[in-house]
Formats: structure tokens, sequence, C-alpha cells
């Protein structure tokens, strides 16, 4: 199969699976409709290798990656007085512990005012009120839930996701500033780099410098040098001009 | 009642059938051939019903799924062998003891329904 065959699919299970739950789930179902687009895209290719244009027809046949997503998660049965069966468990758990907490609630506030037999009648009655205040507004939200075709299965995703995110953002965000400040580092490494060859530049310039100005000091000795008289010429000049005398000497006597 | 509206309820009244109707088909085309995989039961089920049962193929995955955790069907990852090339793993389905005894209720109960309606039907004809 080719790697374009092979990333179509792959593309196609992704969307699948974004729209899915828990991680076990995901890999069960993208792993069944994989055989599936496989083979319906082999039996449409033949004998042939399957093509791209196969798979898009087999992805196609299947069904739009959310529709199949929903079939996944939708409540297996209709709801029960408006929530639906999945979630009325937790409906009921949900107003149990908050009942609970709610007496609790009331009865550490009648200790608190310091257990006045005339506050236990008030305690009994705001415990009394809030309870059904609470149940219903339980009621409503899982109503909500149940009509949006939340399960738990989907809501746990939700939250999960939602805490992803976060940690997605707050990742990211450390990951800005880590590459800032290495970008910070690395242009601070670039400018002591910079400024060394600078230094390194002007030293061997001075160097240079030096050394011309040295080359130019024995040039001018030497210049100097050709042009002066050394003392061996002196000799040479005094031997040239004692011979003359001789030779005139000996030539004109006195 | 215009049209439209006859349209609709129709469709309606077709897919609640439909629904109903395909999980019995289902149960009983598995128990039919032992154990089957997604990709057989689809080209099954198209074969033998054609647009009677007209579903988007991804709809029935879903439904195999549920009926799975129903404990009606048991899936079993598995790699043909009685095939030479055959080497690829796939999700076999079959029938629990439970979805056996679930389905010789629901095959009773469609028995039954199927010859009541044909009877008001045939009534209605006359």
């Amino acid at each position: 199969m080719s790697k374009e065959v092979e990333r179509e699919i792959n593309n196609y299970l992704m969307r699948v699976a974004s729209y899915l739950g828990s991680e076990e789930m995901i890999d069960e179902i993208t792993m069944e409709l994989r055989t599936h687009i496989e083979d319906r895209a082999q039996e449409l290719a033949g004998m042939s290798e399957v093509r791209v244009e196969d798979v898009w027809r087999a992805i196609h046949e299947l069904g739009e990656p959310r529709e199949i997503a929903q079939g996944y998660l939708q409540p297996d049965k209709p709801s029960k007085i408006f929530i639906s069966d999945e979630l009325y468990p937790y409906f009921l758990r949900a107003i149990g512990v908050l009942s609970v907490v709610i007496v609790l609630i009331g009865l550490v506030g009648w200790m608190i005012r310091g257990y006045r037999a005339e506050d236990l009648s008030r305690t009994i009655f705001e415990i009394e009120l809030a309870i059904p205040a609470v149940i219903g507004i339980m009621f409503v939200v899982f109503v909500y839930l149940s009509r949006e075709g939340y399960t738990i299965e989907t809501l746990r995703w939700k939250i999960e996701t939602f805490f992803d995110a976060r940690k997605v953002d707050l990742q990211g965000l450390g990951e800005e500033f880590r590459t800032r400040q290495e970008k910070k580092r690395e242009e601070k490494r670039l400018r002591q780099a910079w400024k060394q060859q600078r230094e390194e530049e002007h030293r061997s310039e001075r160097e240079r410098q030096r050394e011309e100005a040295r080359w130019q000091k024995a040039a001018e000795r030497q210049r100097k040098w050709d042009h002066s008289i050394r003392p061996g010429q002196l000799g040479e000049l005094f031997g040239a001009f004692l011979a003359i005398a001789v030779t005139l000497f000996f030539l004109y006597p006195m | 009642m215009s049209e439209q509206e006859i349209f609709e309820l129709v469709s309606n009244w077709r897919s609640e059938v439909r629904r109903g109707a395909l999980q019995l088909y289902l149960l009983s085309l598995i128990a039919k051939n032992q154990e089957m995989y997604g990709y057989e039961i689809v080209k099954e089920l198209k074969q033998r019903t054609g647009y009677i049962l007209d579903i988007k193929e991804g709809v029935l995955y879903p439904i195999l799924r549920r009926l799975t955790k129903d404990e009606l069907l048991e899936g079993t990852w598995m790699t043909p062998t009685n095939g030479v090339s055959l080497t690829k793993p796939r999700k076999y389905y079959r029938l629990t003891k439970r979805g056996y005894h679930v389905l010789d209720e629901m095959a009773q109960y469609w028995s039954n329904l199927t010859h009541e309606m044909d009877l008001i039907l045939n009534v209605e004809d006359e």
C-alpha cells in the first residue's frame, strides 16, 4: 500500500478519533474501521494495487467521521424522565451527595450559632428549602446534558480535553518562554563572538601595524646605512688616498 | 397535510422500523454464519437486503459495539489462517449465550408481529 493511500486512511481515522472518547476505545474502533477501509479499497482495486481514489470511495461509503463517532457515543437507550439512562444514576448520586453536604453545612452553621433550640427549626427550614433548590438545579443541568447527547464517557473526555488544553497552553507558554530565553542566550553568544572576532581583528590589525612600523624602521635603517659612509669605507678611502699620495711622492719627489 | 410532511413522517417511521429490524437482522446473520467480521457483515447485508435496510456502512460498527456492550455479541481479534494471503487481523463477532436467547425472543416477537401485520394489511386490502 502506497504512502499516499496510508496517509489518506490515517487522516480519516484521526478525524474519527478526534470526536471519540477514551483512548482504549479509539484504538479498538480505528483498528476495526481501518480493516474495513482496507478491505473495501482492495475490493474496489481488484487485483491491482490500491489507489487513493479507491480509498476515497471506501471512506465516502463508510460515512462522515463525526456521524460515525456520534454513533459510538450516543446514549444507548431513550431518556428516562428527560435524563438519559446512562446519566440517571449519576444524577441520583449527585443529588444524594449534595443533600448530605447541605444537611452537614446546616448543622455546622447551627452549632456555630450556639446550639440554640430556637435556631434548630430555622436551620431545618433552610435545609428544606436548599435541598429542592439543588435538586432543581441538578435536574436542569442533567436534562441539558442528556439533550445534548452527553454520556459519562464524553463528559469525562470533555473535562480531560479541557484540562489537557490548559496544560497544552501552559506548556506552550513555557515553551515560548524557553524559546525566548534560548534566543536571548543565542543573541548574547553571537554578540560575544562578534565582539571577540572584532577584538581579534583589532589585535591583528595593531600587530600588523606594529610589524609594518618595524619593517619601515628597519627599511629606514637600511636606507640610512646604505647612504651613510661606513668605517670600512673610510679606511678604504684613506687607503686609496694614501696609495695616490705614495704614488705621487715617488713620481714627483720633492 | 402536505406531501413534504407525509414524506417526513414516513421517513421517521421507516428509520425507526429499520433500527429495530437491523439489530434482529445482525444477530440472525451472525448466528447463521457462526462468526463474521465487520466488512463481511456489510457485504452480506448489502447483497441480501439491497436498499430495504439501506444504511451507511459506518452506522453498522457502532451497532455491533453496542450489541457487544450488551453482551449479546462477543468480538475477538483474529488473523485468518485458512487463506494464503490473508494475514491481516480482523475482529470477528459471534453470538453469546445471552445473544442466542435474545435472538430467539426477538425472532418469535417478529414472527408474531409480521403475522399480525399480514392479517391486518390483507384485511385492509380486501
